[in-house]
């Protein structure tokens, strides 16, 4: 039994992973708070509907014998970031990070964060419930 | 948890850029009065740091770094002190181009702009220290 077989687990898993990936692009925006001709970007929003699609729409190529290559689509990153197109304001160097928001939006991410790993556990609880632990 | 260590570095290298950006705006107070020699001397000129966002290979992230650090081209400041030997024949001695004010503001952005980064390191290791809870 794998844990990620288990929809809640890896919808939950998801939503960990566009959450640090978020957090990767907000700390790459408040280094840059201050390097001219630099745009804020922002992580494409996390729509379940969206990631189940794309999960069930993966096509992988079967092996029929032991020795091939599995041959699995894998993309290395697996949100895209985009440039924000109408940032709060833009200073007159060109850079186009507003910190105030930037620290909301980490916030954001925090709250969810420990949202999501306290459903995790919970599901767990609720596992060790059904073992009768 | 590579991601978040990741994260952390990138912070930690914006934290590194605006420490460089604070010593070069030390410097530009503390010579804010350093005045030339002689008659044919130059003042102090100010400093301005810029800052880039590049690869860096060995963590194949971008990462900020400082670009350059190069002398404001603005005039210098003049002052009537006909006993200075570095005065001129109508009794002015050149002043760096340093506005204090300028200087203290700029201080503050980067004091601001490094508690940002600060803060982000401490939402990643709440974040971090979340996830290891799942563990237990």
């Amino acid at each position: 039994m794998s844990f990620n077989n288990i929809t809640l687990f890896a919808s939950a898993r998801k939503r960990l992973d566009w959450l640090t990936q978020r957090q990767e692009v907000l700390a790459q925006n408040i280094a840059n708070a201050d390097t001219p001709k630099y745009r804020a970007s922002d992580l494409k929003g996390f729509k379940f509907h969206e990631i189940l699609r794309r999960e069930s729409m993966q096509l992988n190529m079967s092996a029929s014998e032991g020795d091939h290559l599995p041959g699995q689509r894998k993309r290395l990153r697996s949100f895209s970031e985009h440039k924000v197109r109408s940032p709060y304001e833009t200073a007159p160097n060109g850079n186009s990070v507003v910190l105030e928001e930037q620290m909301a939006k980490v916030n954001e991410s925090q709250i969810n964060h420990q949202f999501t790993t306290n459903i995790y556990k919970k599901h767990i609880k609720m596992f060790m419930m059904a073992l009768g632990r | 948890m590579d991601d978040m260590i990741k994260t952390m570095r990138i912070s930690t290298a914006g934290m590194q850029v605006q420490g460089a950006r604070l010593r070069v705006i030390s410097e530009n107070i503390a010579n804010a009065d350093s005045l030339p020699q002689d008659a044919n001397g130059k003042p102090y000129r100010r400093k301005l740091i810029t800052f880039q966002n590049s690869l860096n290979r060995a963590m194949g992230l971008n990462m900020v770094k400082v670009h350059s650090i190069k002398a404001d081209q603005s005039e210098f400041g003049k002052k009537f002190d006909p006993n200075h030997p570095a005065a001129d024949e109508d009794g002015y001695v050149l002043t760096p181009n340093v506005n204090s004010l300028v200087e203290m503001s700029d201080m503050r952005e980067a004091q601001r702009s490094y508690e940002a980064n600060l803060q982000l390191i401490k939402a990643s290791k709440a974040m971090l220290n979340g996830a290891i809870e799942i563990l237990r």
